[in-house]
């Protein structure tokens, strides 16, 4: 339990070398941000000074970055003069839309990944390993940009699947179950797209972990004692396989808020990716800020995960504590 | 086919796709920026053996073509204009490098007719002319990317794998710090701090290095780890034991395998630095017009006609897919013929 | 800092002698906490010119760190280390290297100790890039030819890497390597543990012919004591980083004819070096 304090500690610390990272980056923008303000006739003069008193954009960097964390845990991540709203709710919410997209998309990659490694370990050198392969480096090397189009595409021409956007645009006279439907239908190819991707590395873990494992002395021992196949199977390889595969889940999960950014994009799904396109086309600096700030903390929780999941299964771990 | 003939086939196809961007001029058959706006979004022109009159033609030839006065967006094939190809044309100037200047081109057909082997865009420009100089700008942002990055991953892992002790620590935690920040998104930070438009190639080239500097955290990661495991084995104790100085060891032990351990990270890192570039030129962060890249091609897609109804538009994706493949297997032929795995 | 020899009686001419070495150092585990260890406790031997001294014990019990500490890669936390009328422990490096040419250590697992990317040849003349770099390549290349001859290793496998080799032909090439800078004593870390019979049999015959060719001084780490009756000329035993003070019981078991009076701390067996021969096994491959 301390080993996890500790570790937790280390990625607090992690956060904040980010946030200043991010936060030095903020203020390297070249030219003072404010009077790119000043140019846009759309805002006021008198504004312009409030956010720069506000934001204390004359002052030394330590003053500058307190006062960034301090509005930050007020929950102020800045003004976007883009959208002409506070960058937090935007963020937030736009961020909630690339989650839902992407839980489902790596959910199905490793309810893809999964089966597909183990069968290519169990039948390894076989015609199922030697196709399965194949398969997979074909869809290592179609870039996410090419199949997302090519299902745009697919949308464009069938009509089978909207060709994007999250609903349709009478969605507010849909009944509840409806929406469900209608949201469903809209997120297919994203998560389609999504999980194409991401799915071959993780088949390919899959099967490197469950080939170490199949391979290792204590199965060969078990199977001597006459334990059956499939329960061999289940009840001893995977376990040993799935624990070295942790990390690598952490990661899927880590990497929730970033993975999507071009097939959101492409495919007009509303969430955390055209939305830091924008803003760096529009020199939105704050969204992008705070963008990377909350992919940044989906990644460390991400990492975080990971060790929480070894030490509640791997007894080594639990053990080496004691 | 044999191993030996299959590894002999893709290695010259891997030379030959370098080749073929690194001089664009001489193989396209125009200049990127040649409009022709009198056909638009026509489609690949198509090569001809065979006669109209039956006659076999060992020289190909296409037949001129131009919009259909009936309807707007295809073209008629007129039959009685036939054009035939010749070889090591005389064409537009192109530079081969700075200073020096060449107009023979591969392929050429004669005047009036043009000869559009990939169809052309919405301005009539000759997207295969397009998709080799954009191919050399893509290709080149991999390689440069990679270089920086491995360059100042590997300077950095071998001085903290070497000197150990707090100098490993504060840089390991700067990998940490690195890694924690996603990949994308700092690149589209760092991109929104760099001036918005990139005009010329020299600033192209700043991105791209900046682009490389954000990669050398994992680089430096797998360095380390390999110096920290190279200094630990025997042969270096034994050495060591001989009286043999810190240079002599480095040299000698630790080098060559890091060498190793670079080139497979380079193959592995190109592919992934020329996505990165196709990725900012898609979205219109990358170089700027009229310079192509992979990228801006591609983007061209994101229109629903163009999407639906010109399918020699997708060649730029057909082209990263075969680039990605021949890297894959020069990433696993390297990882063979040199023994290091990447974790 | 240096300290005088001290006067060594004539009859007892140590080439080196260990006095009160001792080895603390903090380990490091996988979750960051330092253990201390205690490696090596007040340890004094002393090595003769052109014997060999056994040293023998349990696995764990300091040997491979005295060797290590011997041949410097370890620093000792007290003691010293005798050789030459000097302190090597507080030696300048220059002064360092060239005492590094006399004292050679010949590990237990041959494959590592050489560096699998370089040839036999590159492996042999790395004492030679150090020690001598401005040998000419003609001079290089009678050394090395002399190097494998000494060491009856066959040339064809000059141009081979070293995991072409069988274990037995790779410990050849450690021995070549020690002996192509013209090393006065060798360091046998387990030298011959890690082979098998025949391959032993070769290699403690090939080690007593080249002592008796070059009055080598040797000092044979081993758990093994039937390897160490065999080439020993005196025996000493460590148990748990210390000298132990009882002799190694199985030497109880059958006593040499030849064997003086055992004194405190050390068992001597005085042996007839020119008639020791060990019976060759058959070798299954060469």
């Amino acid at each position: 339990m301390k080993q996890l304090a500790l570790r937790l500690g280390q990625r607090l610390l992690l956060l904040i070398g980010v946030s200043l990272c991010t936060f030095a980056l903020l203020s390297a923008a070249p030219g003072n941000f404010f009077d790119d303000l000043k140019l846009n006739p759309q805002i006021s003069s008198a504004t312009v000074s409030a956010l720069q008193a506000q934001y204390g954009a004359n002052r030394p960097f330590p003053e500058r970055y307190a006062r960034w964390v301090e509005s930050i845990f007020r929950g102020d991540w800045g003004y976007s003069l883009s959208y002409h709203c506070p960058v937090g709710g935007l963020v937030w919410q736009r961020a909630r839309n690339t989650l839902l997209l992407t839980a489902f998309a790596v959910l199905l990659a490793w309810m893809l990944a999964l089966p597909w490694g183990i069968a290519e370990a169990l039948y390894k050198g076989g015609w199922v390993d030697r196709t399965g392969e194949i398969i997979l480096a074909l869809l290592f090397a179609i870039p996410d940009v090419l199949l997302a189009l090519l299902l745009l595409l697919l949308a464009a021409r069938t009509g089978w699947f909207p060709t994007g956007g999250m609903s349709s645009t009478d969605a507010a006279q849909l009944s509840f179950a409806q929406r469900i439907w209608d949201l469903s239908r809209h997120l297919f190819l994203p998560v389609l797209a999504l999980a194409l991707t991401t799915f071959p590395i993780l088949a390919r873990h899959v099967r490197s972990a469950m080939i170490g494992v199949l391979d290792a002395p204590f199965l060969i021992a078990a199977r001597g004692h006459g334990i059956p196949k499939i329960r061999l199977l289940y009840r001893h390889a995977l376990p040993v396989a799935l624990n070295s595969l942790i990390s690598l889940f952490g990661f899927s999960v880590g990497s929730l808020l970033s993975i999507s950014l071009l097939v959101e994009v492409i495919l007009s799904w509303p969430g955390l990716g055209p939305l830091v396109v924008e803003a760096v086309l529009a020199r939105d600096i704050y969204v992008v800020v705070a963008a990377t700030m909350f992919s940044a903390v989906c990644l460390i929780a991400g990492n975080l995960l990971a060790d929480l999941l070894l030490y509640c299964t791997d007894p080594r771990i639990r053990a080496a504590q004691s | 086919m044999s191993d030996r003939a299959k590894r002999n086939t893709l290695l010259s196809l891997f030379i030959a796709l370098h080749l073929v961007v690194i001089f664009p001029g001489f193989f396209s058959t125009q200049g990127y920026a040649e409009q022709s706006r009198d056909l638009p979004f026509s489609p690949p022109t198509r090569l001809h053996f065979v006669r109209p009159d039956g006659h076999f033609s060992l020289r190909p030839f296409v037949y001129g073509w131009s919009q259909s006065a009936l309807d707007a967006g295809t073209y008629d094939i007129d039959y009685s204009q036939i054009y035939p190809i010749h070889f090591l044309v005389k064409g537009s100037t192109y530079t081969i490098v700075k200073g020096i200047e060449a107009s023979r081109h591969l392929l050429g057909v004669e005047k009036p007719s043009r000869l559009f082997l990939f169809g052309t865009d919405d301005l009539g420009r000759d997207e295969f002319s397009r998709m080799l100089y954009g191919g050399r700008i893509s290709i080149l942002a991999g390689w440069i990317g990679t270089a920086i990055a491995l360059f100042t991953g590997a300077i950095v892992g071998l001085i903290s794998g070497y000197s150990g002790r707090w100098v490993d620590s504060v840089t390991m935690r700067l990998v940490e710090l690195f890694m924690a920040l996603p990949w994308l998104y700092l690149l589209f930070a760092v991109r929104a701090i760099l001036p918005l438009r990139i005009e010329t190639t020299d600033t192209f080239i700043l991105l791209i290095a900046v682009v490389g500097i954000i990669g050398w955290a994992r680089p430096a990661r797998l360095v380390r780890s390999m110096v920290l495991s190279a200094k630990e084995r025997n042969f270096v104790l034994a050495a060591r034991a001989m009286g043999a100085s810190n240079f002599h060891i480095l040299r000698k032990h630790i080098l060559p395998q890091i060498l190793a351990l670079l080139l497979t990270m380079a193959a592995y890192l190109i592919p992934q630095f020329i996505l990165a570039e196709v990725t900012l030129s898609f979205l219109g962060l990358g170089i700027g017009e009229p310079v192509p890249s992979w990228g801006t091609l591609l983007a061209e897609l994101q229109k629903y006609t163009v999407l639906v109804n010109y399918w020699w538009m997708y060649a730029p994706g057909i082209a990263l897919v075969a680039l990605f493949l021949i890297y894959h297997w020069a990433s696993s032929t390297i990882q063979q013929k040199v023994g290091v795995p990447l974790t | 800092m240096q300290t005088k020899l001290q006067p060594v009686p004539a009859a007892n001419p140590a080439i080196l002698s260990v006095r009160n070495l001792s080895l603390h150092y903090f380990q490091r585990t996988v979750f960051e906490r330092r253990i201390p260890v205690t490696a090596l406790t007040n340890v004094s031997l002393d090595l003769i010119r052109g014997k060999t001294l056994a040293l023998v014990g349990p696995s764990g019990c300091g040997k491979s760190s005295l060797a290590r500490c011997l041949v410097l890669l370890e620093k000792p936390s007290f003691g010293e280390i005798l050789y030459g009328g000097r302190n090597l422990i507080g030696l300048k490096p220059r002064e360092l290297k060239e005492v590094r040419r006399d004292i050679h250590l010949i590990f237990q697992d041959s494959a590592s100790a050489l560096n699998p990317g370089m040839t036999i040849e590159e492996v042999l003349l790395e004492p030679l890039e150090i020690h001598e770099p401005t040998l000419g390549k003609k001079d290089r290349f009678l050394r090395l030819v002399a190097a494998c001859e000494q060491a009856a290793l066959s040339s064809k496998w000059l141009t081979r890497r070293p995991d072409e080799l069988s274990g037995g032909q790779r410990q050849r090439v450690a021995i070549a390597r020690a002996l192509i800078a013209r090393p006065k004593i060798l360091i046998l870390d387990e030298a011959l543990s890690a082979l098998d019979l025949s391959a032993q049999s070769q290699i403690a015959n090939l080690l007593l012919d080249l002592q008796r060719a070059h009055s080598l001084t040797y000092l044979f780490i081993s758990h093994d004591m039937r390897l160490a009756r065999m080439l020993a000329h005196d025996v000493v035993a460590m148990k748990a980083g210390r000298l132990s003070d009882s002799p190694p019981s199985s030497l109880l078991l059958t006593p040499d004819i030849h064997a003086k009076p055992a004194s405190v701390g050390t068992v001597s067996i005085a042996k007839d070096t020119e008639n020791i021969r060990l019976q060759e096994m058959p070798s299954v491959n060469e």
